[in-house]
């Protein structure tokens, strides 16, 4: 049987050669995407830089869930909002201090403090090193112990108001500077200079540490007698906390890393949903063309089953030899792919690094697991594309195969009926998704659905589709015609990857067009100050910038806010995070569009919270209730429910009093404060109030209109990220399986050749079928558009005033021309040449 | 017609009725006949006749919708597919109009295929002699578009007969061939007979192909229109166009 194999595969180079192709392209894509994501989902594992000098340091919780009263609290479906840390209680560091072989502790603060000067501008060198925005931290002088540096002048700060630097800078001991820290701009005398590979930071007196911080510790790194085993010393140190501070992480060797403030952990976040999301998409892609390529080669070779049926096969016997075929080519080809993508993966990191979608120096390394599910993803698809249609070729009896090899059997699986079906009937369940902010992510999925169902039921709809693109009265029109209504499993094939691309590009563009488009619409909507303040500089406001707007006459109303995230205990027991805002609750009201259903938010003060309808309906709060939520630095809070808002597109979850920022984010400060204005009130009055507080006042539609343009280019480039290799992937398959199918009716031509037809209406013939493939696939795709985009309609309804639909004309042309230019080209051209031969 | 030897093939009240929909096509219509053991039968009639259709459920190629098929002593109608295959496989020999060998197969490749389904590693010189019996001693590697159709039908027979089968299938062996070529084969199937006491079951339209076997069995609309032992040329034509004449007048 072997051998009948390896002779027959000579004679079906093209279709084998095909399958290759498509099989590891297809692993290639998805070991790609799955490496990029193994690196994100790793991290750097890089050796810690602050904490170097202490074999173990303590630090608050990453996560949700656990928490001192509550040691086995709930999973968190993921880690703590960004840029936001758990802390240590203040008398965790007493219990370390007297544990055997510690002979000291640095109770490690770190507060906000952004190297300012008087306008609010982040100085220079300090930002670059910084990396995010005005993220530095100022620690106590005495956290210099925890990693090397050299003094290059001056000496350790003593007053409250001195600092110091770290090099390269270009201020000299006794040069006055103002940084920006929780309490506003504050004017600070550098002490001194220091050198160190701990990278920038302020170093200042406790005192002045403890208060820039709130008194909140940020981690307590032990320091131990010289040669102390790591290992053991956290096991101890665990176990001296396990009663009390179950939520604290005990950390040693590189792990230590993560007790650091990393500027890039949001971008971290960012990345690992959009690769996750690549990652998605390359194996649906994966999965539809190589199932298809797969199932359609052994469709192809009908005939030669049913001779050898009549040679004496038996039906398990030819399902055995595709099988056997299908695993060796899917091995071969699986792992030309999986080696391809070692190379492919450090090129997309790179460009992902280059366009701003991952942190700078991020990079792919290579791990084995994604190879591996790529690796057996693309094995198993094979086989089961191959096997389930040599099922069908095996079934039918040897002279039925003999005539069926001529024309296809029309009958349809109910279970193809079934599947396709359930994909589009799929998309119901996920149009609550929609609203989220997770909604892009969602998207994919809903158009994934639409397209793998579309796929499905393809060779079904091609008849009647076909018969519509197929008018005429010519010779051509009516071979083509029959071609559509005998052979519409080849038609069904061919068409399938020009629907996939077009689909897939439509739906997505489409679709997160759309639904971007409704939440900027709607954050208008809400946002009803016309005027706001944000920082002048890189510096963020200080708290003081909302009672110092406040009080300048004519403005009613000042609400300062910053964006975080909230959890809640899901109905499966796991913690899922929320939008939420801290804000200036009873004035909210007064500069923003907060749909009230319930309640007031006059009273949103203290321990209190305004809730979404969705999150109160899906906890089952009621405006009185006690909210159980977990805050932003992982502890978990009991508030009293004094409001349930309407669902809307740009208003998160739950609304926080501006009280419980202080207690429970790590930068107590406002992204910006909106302003009521009274009629008449000066917007240049306002604007002298912030200006010494490094802030500035701003037109909202303007810096709406900068955050939208800003928003768009990300989200465009995500999602040539996420689409890009996908959709070059599927261009390819689509010239693979013209090639293929034209390939494959060679004889055919020749004996229409042979029964009087030039050579020019041969041509003519297959163009014309190229043609009807490549309109079929353009609108099959644009159905799918289309219902992506009600999909995201009927989602959106309840959640925005207006849902402005968002076509991507351009991009639809673009992907139908390509789909029909490569359809065309890869079947006339190698007709052409076959014809030329004889 | 009882003898005392167990006859090759039996078919008692065949039928096979094609279509769905309303169309009905019954093309075996209550056949029942016998092919006794090392006779070479041929059957005759017009086209649409049913002969194919006959002989593919003799074959166990199909199924009929009613009736019975012994061979040997062994029933095929309701063996499942894999028992049928597995029996002609060792049982039965086909040979085709169009020949229906592997395009991608040398001729060696194609008449040792059914041993190597069989799960059997066939001996050089057991295909070398097949092939030898067919006159194609010399055409071992070619592939059958490197061989003409006489040739190729050849392949076909020794291919049949490569597993020493009870009963030889042959659906217009010759129809494909020219009269010269088709005499080669059909002087090779008279061989067979006469050497081997092969049984021989032979659909044709040519009376002079006709008049090689023993018997030949006329069909018409499915059944059976009568017989002709020792057959002459002559005396075929004659029924044959009785036959055409009455089928056509039924038509019209
Ligand atoms: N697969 C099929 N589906 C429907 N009808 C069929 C099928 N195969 C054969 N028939 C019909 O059954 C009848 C008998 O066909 P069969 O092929 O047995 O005729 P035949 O005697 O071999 O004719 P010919 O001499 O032309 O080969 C014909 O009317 C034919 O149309
Ligand atoms: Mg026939």
């Amino acid at each position: 049987m072997i051998a009948v194999a390896l002779r027959t595969l000579a004679a079906r180079r093209t279709s084998f050669v095909g399958s290759f192709v498509a099989l590891a392209l297809g692993v290639a894509l998805f070991a790609t995407a799955g490496l990029t994501l193994a690196a994100v989902l790793d991290g750097p594992a890089e050796p810690p830089r602050w904490y170097p000098h202490s074999p173990v340091v303590v630090a608050g919780p990453d996560g949700a869930g656990v928490t001192a009263e509550d040691p086995d609290g709930p999973p968190a479906n993921s880690g703590l909002p960004p840029g936001e840390r758990g802390f240590v209680p203040a008398d965790a560091a007493a219990t370390l201090r007297t544990l055997p072989g510690v002979t000291d502790v640095v109770v490690d603060y770190a507060g906000y403090a952004a190297f300012a000067d008087g306008s609010g501008k982040v100085d220079a060198p300090v930002a670059a090193g910084g990396g995010a925005a005005g993220g530095t931290e100022a620690h106590p002088w005495a956290a210099s112990l925890l990693h090397p540096y050299r003094m290059v002048a001056g000496g350790p700060p003593v007053a409250d108001d001195q600092v110091v630097l770290t090099a390269p800078t270009g201020r000299r001991p006794g040069d006055p500077v103002v940084v920006a820290t929780v309490d506003g701009p504050r004017r600070f005398t550098v002490s001194g200079i220091v050198e160190t590979t701990a990278g920038p930071a302020l170093y200042v007196t406790e005192a002045t540490a403890v208060r820039l911080a709130r008194g909140r510790v940020a981690a307590v790194a032990l320091l131990a007698v010289p040669d102390t085993d790591a290992e053991a010393l956290t096991g101890r140190v665990a176990t001296a906390l396990a009663d009390r501070h179950p939520q604290l992480r005990v950390l040693t060797g590189d792990d230590r890393r993560s007790a650091e403030p990393d500027p890039d952990a949001g971008l971290l976040v960012a990345t690992a949903s959009l690769v996750g999301s690549t990652a998605g998409l390359a194996g649906f892609v994966c999965v539809v063309v190589v199932a298809g390529t797969f199932a359609f080669t052994v469709a192809q070779r009908r005939r030669e089953f049913a001779l050898l049926r009549t040679a004496g096969a038996t039906p398990r016997q030819v399902r055995r030899l595709v099988l056997g075929e299908a695993a060796l080519v899917g091995a071969l080809a699986g792992a030309a792919g999986c080696g391809l993508s070692p190379v492919l993966a450090p090129l997309f990191a790179r460009w992902l690094t280059d366009n701003g979608l991952a942190p700078a120096g991020f990079t792919a390394r290579t791990a084995w697991w994604p190879l591996v599910v790529a690796f057996g993803l693309g094995l198993l698809v094979a086989v089961a594309g191959a096997g389930t249609a040599a099922r069908r070729a095996a079934r039918v009896r040897p002279v039925e195969a003999l005539h069926a090899a001529t024309v296809e059997p029309g009958g349809s699986g109910v279970v193809r009926w079934v599947c396709g079906l359930g994909c589009l009937g799929g998309v119901v369940p996920m149009l609550p998704f929609l609203s989220t902010p997770e909604g892009a992510a969602y998207l994919l999925v809903v158009v994934m659905l639409l397209v793998g169902g579309c796929a499905l039921l393809l060779p079904v709809l091609v008849r009647p589709v076909g018969r519509l693109l197929t008018p005429g009265r010519g010779p051509i029109a009516v071979l083509a015609r029959a071609g559509v209504r005998t052979e519409s499993r080849r038609y069904a094939s061919t068409i399938a990857p020009v629907l996939v691309t077009v689909g897939l590009a439509g739906g997505a563009l489409a679709g997160t067009g759309t639904i971007s488009a409704a939440g900027a619409a709607s954050l208008r909507d809400q946002l009803t100050a016309p005027l706001l303040v944000v920082p002048a500089g890189a510096a963020r406001l200080p708290e003081t910038a909302g009672p110092a707007a406040g009080g300048v006459p004519g403005v009613t109303a000042a609400v300062r806010a910053k964006a975080t995230g909230v959890f809640d205990a899901g109905r499966n027991g796991t913690l899922r995070q929320r939008t939420a805002w801290y804000v200036d609750g009873p004035a909210a009201g007064r500069a923003l569009r907060l749909p009230v259903v319930d309640g007031s938010l006059d009273g949103l003060a203290g321990e209190t919270v305004a809730v979404s309808a969705r999150l109160a309906g899906s906890s089952g709060w009621t405006v009185g209730d006690r909210a159980e939520l977990w805050l932003g630095d992982g502890t978990r809070a009991s508030l009293r429910v004094v409001a349930v808002l309407d669902d809307r597109l740009g208003l998160p979850d739950a609304l926080l009093p501006w009280s419980l920022a202080t207690a429970h984010t790590s930068v107590p400060l406002p992204d910006s404060v909106y302003l009521g204005l009274a009629p008449g009130a000066d917007p240049a009055a306002v604007e002298a109030a912030v200006a010494p507080l490094g802030g500035t006042v701003t037109d909202t539609a303007d810096h709406l209109a900068v955050l939208d343009e800003e928003f768009d280019r990300l989200s465009r480039l995500s999602l040539l990220a996420i689409l890009g290799m996908a959709l070059v992937y599927t261009a390819i398959s689509i010239a693979n399986t013209a090639l293929m199918a034209t390939t494959g009716r060679v004889r055919e031509l020749r004996t229409l050749r042979l029964a009087g037809a030039t050579r020019r209406q041969i041509l003519g013939l297959v163009g014309r079928e190229a043609v009807t493939v490549g309109v079929a696939g353009a609108v099959f795709g644009a159905l799918v558009t289309g219902a992506s985009l009600l999909a995201v309609r009927v989602a959106l309804a309840g959640y925005a005033d207006t849902v402005p639909i968002q076509v991507p004309w351009s991009v639809l042309l673009v992907a139908v021309a390509s789909g029909s230019v490569l359809t065309c080209a890869a079947s006339v051209a190698p007709a052409a040449v076959a014809l030329r031969h004889r | 017609m009882t003898t005392s030897e167990e006859p090759a093939v039996r078919l008692r009240g065949l039928h096979r009725t094609y279509g769905h929909r309303g169309t009905t096509v019954r093309a075996l219509n209550g056949v029942s006949v016998d092919f006794p053991a090392g006779s070479f039968t041929a059957v005759m009639g017009p086209s649409g006749s049913g002969k194919s259709t006959l002989l593919h459920c003799a074959a166990g190629l199909d199924r009929p919708t009613g009736g019975e098929v012994h061979l040997g002593g062994t029933r095929l109608d309701d063996l499942s597919e894999t028992r049928l295959t597995l029996l002609r496989r060792q049982r039965i020999g086909f040979v085709f109009q169009q020949f229906n060998l592997l395009p991608a197969l040398t001729a060696e490749l194609n008449v040792a295929l059914p041993l190597m389904l069989g799960g059997r590693r066939p001996k050089r010189a057991e295909i070398r002699v097949a092939l030898a019996d067919v006159g194609l001693a010399d055409r071992l590697g070619h592939r059958p578009a490197e061989l003409s159709g006489g040739q190729q039908q050849r392949v076909a027979i020794a291919r049949a007969l490569v597993t020493r089968p009870e009963v030889l299938f042959a659906d217009e062996p010759t129809g494909a061939l020219d009269s010269a070529t088709g005499r080669e084969v059909l002087t090779l199937l008279r061989g067979m007979v006469e050497e081997r006491r092969q049984t021989v079951l032979m659909v044709t339209h040519d009376p002079v192909a006709a008049a090689y076997a023993d018997r030949v069995l006329f069909l018409r609309d499915g059944r059976l229109a009568g017989e002709l032992v020792g057959p002459t040329p002559q005396a075929v034509a004659e029924r044959m166009t009785g036959l055409e004449a009455e089928a056509s007048g039924a038509v019209r």
